[in-house]
């Protein structure tokens, strides 16, 4: 089997793992269907993570101001102007990405860690702008946003929400493993490794870093859609720290260097969230904070890679001990 | 058109208020391979860094091909020919060899890259064995041919290297010798830096001598490997009969 191979059946393997959730979910006592929808908005959220944080090393604080911005203008657009759910996605993502594009013109000239107090501010300003603006609906948010439409069918389910921003996730799953693939993702690998020889190899750093980050902003702006139309309605709190907080942990936890990791990571963050709500009485989700953290700090020391590094490194080790005891084996026959 | 491929004239850089090169010159032709020598603080990293736009020129001019490059950002310098191997090799251990030596490859065409692949494996058998492999998982010395290659993929004109031996086993840091004694003679020049006088005499036509940001002394590397003076005062060789050349202080540069 080529690496080609190997590639594309993880990617089948993946795809079927994902659409079959809801027939776990449902047979699940901590899960409902609501919870599988938001696991996928918020694996579709961080994927963007993943070529930023994961490859180029640059640490986003504002992936959840690009969500917000996503979800408000969708949110704006079909309430106030009853343009098409589709269209106003892409007009998100067109404004998260231009935004974005904006701000790395700024960030990525100078050297450091501007990405994350650049992206920090710029979280704390939209949420409060958006807490303050009649457009945005004030603190009270926008409520009544119209169901998305796809192929005459109403996306007004659980169920069908689900479906739709499940193939979306496999979709951007896929593209985004191709330009990781690509020359693109190569020289991203190569700046987060040593920006000194990247530049000296005639790699534009500044580019290649505000192309991952409005890669980011774009995709987090269409899961951020997502969530407007799904749930109907939407508030600043969308664009809070906490959320670019929680974005950034999931793909810590599922591991940021690998395109599957903020599903895995989606999975096992809200997962644990769940759990602690059933299983811890009478907390009514305030531990959720804390086992986020506790979550952060596990990873960060036990899977540095990640749930799918330490998945891999399970599966070489499994693969070495074979190979050991067969050629142990034959060696015996032949002696 | 002018005669040299490189040419640096008084030029100097600073680290905020302190000026590390105080008004260099340094020519090198088509070809040709030259040594920056020196003690520790010499300037020589710094020269280097300047010349690939590291470190900004804050007086003087670089003129690469005769074009003036002293105010272009550094990938652009790498474009129009002027490749680094930085000290420490930095090669990106997350990646593959073959990897790493397409990044050098960077903005070539499809065909340039595949034969530059070519020639590099043809220089370094080793790394076309090891090619799928993570390059942070060779010896030293293979990170060095991998860095090199790396250089050698954008087809450079003048190739920099930074300490190519630091911190390699003697038997390995021969081999590197004979690896840049390969490389000269042909299209590529070289500005080695090195601490090793011995590699980079060998290595090198020409040497310069720096000290506290200014060029001491400059010609062939056999009158530099003799001359009594350089050897007390620059190589590290006692020589009752010459005095240390006086040195320059650093200059406190005003913002």
């Amino acid at each position: 089997m080529t690496p080609g191979m190997k590639r594309c059946a993880a990617h089948g393997v993946f795809a079927a793992v994902v659409l079959s959730a809801p027939a776990l979910f449902t047979r699940m006592p901590f899960y409902t269907l609501s919870t599988a929808v938001l696991m996928v908005m918020l694996a579709i959220g961080a994927l963007g993570l993943v070529p930023l944080t994961g490859l180029a090393r640059q640490v986003s604080l504002g992936q959840a101001a690009f969500y917000g911005i996503g979800g408000y203008t969708s949110a704006v657009l079909s309430t106030r102007y009853g343009i098409d759910g589709w269209t106003a996605m892409a007009c998100g993502a067109v404004l998260a990405g231009a935004l974005a594009w904006l701000l790395g013109l700024a960030i990525f000239r100078a050297q450091g860690h501007y990405l994350t107090l650049a992206t920090l501010a710029l979280g704390i300003a939209l949420s409060a702008l958006a807490g303050q603006l009649p457009v945005t609906g004030r603190n009270a948010g926008v409520a009544g946003i119209p169901p998305l439409e796809a192929f005459g069918i109403r996306l007004d389910g659980d169920l069908s929400v689900f479906y739709a921003f499940a193939g979306m996730l496999v979709l951007c799953v896929l593209a985004v493993d191709c330009l990781l693939r690509s020359g693109f993702g190569r020289a991203l690998t190569a700046a987060g490794d040593s920006p000194l020889a990247t530049a000296g190899s005639g790699v534009d750093i500044a580019r290649l870093r505000r192309a991952a980050f409005v890669l980011a902003a774009v995709l987090a702006s269409i899961a951020g859609s997502g969530y407007a139309y799904w749930y109907r309605y939407i508030d600043p709190g969308i664009m809070g720290l906490l959320s670019s907080v929680e974005l950034l942990i999931i793909v810590t936890v599922g591991g940021t260097r690998s395109v599957w990791g903020p599903a895995l990571g989606a999975f096992t963050v809200i997962s644990l969230s769940q759990l602690s709500k059933q299983y811890l009485p009478g907390t009514g989700g305030t531990y959720e904070l804390t086992i986020y953290g506790a979550a952060l700090i596990l990873t960060l020391l036990l899977l540095p890679d990640g749930l799918v590094g330490a998945f891999a490194a399970a599966g070489r080790t499994v693969r070495h001990t074979v190979e050991r005891r067969r050629t142990a084996a034959t060696a015996r026959a032949l002696s | 058109m002018t005669e040299y491929v490189l040419e640096a004239r008084g030029v100097a850089a600073r680290y905020g208020h302190i000026e590390a090169l105080h008004g260099v010159d340094l020519t090198v032709r088509a070809g040709e391979a030259v040594t920056l020598v020196g003690a520790n603080g010499a300037g020589k990293t710094t020269l280097l860094k300047t010349l690939v736009g590291l470190v900004a020129a804050t007086r003087g001019s670089i003129r690469l091909r005769g074009h003036d490059v002293t105010r272009w950002p550094v990938q652009k310098r790498a474009r129009a020919g002027l490749a680094l191997v930085p000290e420490g090799r930095h090669v990106f251990s997350g990646l593959s060899v073959q990897d790493n030596l397409l990044i050098g490859g960077h903005g070539r065409g499809r065909t340039a890259v595949r034969r530059a692949l070519v020639d590099v494996y043809d220089r370094f058998p080793v790394l076309a064995r090891r090619r799928r492999q993570r390059a942070g998982s060779l010896s030293g010395g293979e990170q060095q041919m991998v860095a090199i290659g790396r250089a050698l993929m954008a087809a450079p004109d003048v190739l920099l290297l930074d300490e190519p031996t630091l911190g390699l086993a003697p038997i390995v840091v021969a081999e590197v010798t004979d690896i840049l004694t390969g490389l000269t003679g042909g299209h590529t020049a070289i500005v080695l830096v090195e601490q090793n006088t011995e590699t980079a005499f060998r290595v090198a036509q020409r040497g310069y001598v720096l000290d506290r940001g200014l060029i001491r002394r400059t010609g062939d590397v056999a009158d530099l490997r003799t001359d009594p003076e350089v050897r007390a005062a620059y190589l590290g060789e006692t020589s009752r009969s010459q005095e240390p050349l006086p040195l320059p202080s650093p200059r406190k540069v005003t913002p």
